[in-house]
């Protein structure tokens, strides 16, 4: 019974009470989610080209950030951080400690869980954003990621080498993470180059196939069989 | 003349989504080469160079998006300027043929991305093909197969 495994699919949003506003905001704009209180959202869905997969949201905000780590590193709390997918800490980077608050939590948080750092400071240009994921980047287990988020100027788009800035940054942290022990149903099986195949050929495949099934009768067998001749026969549709 | 000895792809959180090895070593040496390589160009500066000596051999490295494309390469054998464009043209490869490629592309078909890989590179690690149309065009043909026998284990 100890073998089993919880899935790691809970997101936790982190804001100080001041940034409530932001916090809202990226709920909305990342999850769709419309919660405007410290709550827990069940049954939230990821959903991007390859899988969906359901989570839940844990939305919390702090006075004081030491304080709130000092109670989330506690042994009290680690069946909570071992199903923590990740933390989303909304944030002014230049008023915080990175490093007070990363190591604190590295050292026992799961390898699996991310940690992304938005930034909601105007004034922080992307270039400190960049410098802090070099430092950040190497020698960390955890994926640890700094974002530029601000409304006032774009941070949209693509840095230098094509990657993806603001929240489309998070949203591929998100897409690419492990989730563990939690079920990904598949969108698409893999990628899909248009093929041709001659109509005539298209049609005798569906006759047979409808006299395949026919004769099945109904049953199990039979749905699989139409619904597996239905997904390949689409593909040359 | 290439000859690629190994070509690693590693996120810049150091996850490995990819490897291929053209040279014969014991899995204590891949493993010595993944955990050393990845932390040392992972710590490297955008300025920096994109080549550097590791062990008995030449590193010739490029970052594309959120992924570092890593190659080792023969010292004497390889141009580490052409390894660099061979790097380039198998992303430009996968570009096309995933429509703008991504990260989450090659997690979910890496199998594509090995058959991409094979097309152009030979399993002693010399250039097969540098066409990216002919790359392409063997690997839709790889395709086609592959979903006419899908079709037709449905169908039998």
């Amino acid at each position: 019974m100890d073998d089993y495994q919880y899935p790691q699919n809970k997101i936790l949003v982190l804001s100080h009470d001041s940034h409530y506003f932001s916090q809202t905001q990226l709920l909305k704009d990342l999850f769709q989610c419309n919660t405007t209180s410290a709550t827990i959202v069940k049954g939230q869905t990821w959903e991007n080209k390859y899988y969906r997969t359901s989570f839940d949201l844990y939305i919390d905000s702090f006075t004081s950030l030491p304080e709130w780590i000092k109670d989330f590193v506690t042994p009290e709390c680690e069946p909570l951080r071992n199903v923590v997918a990740g933390i989303i800490l909304i944030t002014d980077t230049k008023s915080i400690n990175p490093q007070e608050f990363l190591q604190r939590l590295v050292g026992v948080m799961h390898p699996n869980t991310f940690i992304m750092l938005v930034n909601i400071n105007e004034e922080v240009e992307q270039d400190e954003i960049d410098e802090l994921n070099e430092t950040w980047n190497n020698g960390f287990t955890n994926v640890i990621e700094f974002v530029n988020w601000t409304k006032s100027r774009a941070t949209i788009g693509h840095n230098e080498y094509g990657e993806r800035l603001g929240l489309d940054r998070v949203r591929e942290i998100i897409d690419t993470h492990d989730w563990l022990d939690c079920e990904l149903q598949p969108m698409v099986t893999r990628v899909e180059p248009a093929y041709d195949m001659p109509l005539e050929q298209l049609i005798t495949n569906l006759q047979s196939a409808r006299l395949k099934f026919k004769s099945m009768g109904n049953g199990d067998e039979a749905d699989v069989f139409a619904n597996e001749t239905a997904n390949e026969l689409s593909k040359y549709l | 003349m290439t000859q690629l000895k190994y070509l690693i792809l590693v996120s810049r959180q150091g996850k490995i989504r990819l490897k291929k090895w053209y040279t014969a070593m014991s899995a204590g040496e891949k493993a010595k080469i993944v955990k050393n390589l990845t932390p040392t160009i992972l710590a490297r500066k955008p300025k920096m160079c994109n080549i550097i000596e590791y062990s008995d051999h030449k590193v010739v490295y490029k970052r594309y998006a959120s992924l570092f494309f890593i190659v080792g390469v023969t010292p004497d054998v390889d141009n580490e300027l052409l390894t660099l464009e061979v790097i380039h043209r198998f992303v430009e490869t996968m570009d096309t043929y995933f429509g703008n490629v991504c990260e989450l592309d090659i997690i979910f078909n890496f199998n594509k991305v090995y058959d991409i890989l094979n097309e152009m590179v030979m399993c002693d690690g010399s250039i097969a093909e540098s066409n990216k149309k002919e790359v392409l065009h063997h690997v839709t043909v790889m395709d086609t197969m592959e979903s006419n026998d899908n079709l037709e284990r449905v169908l039998s």
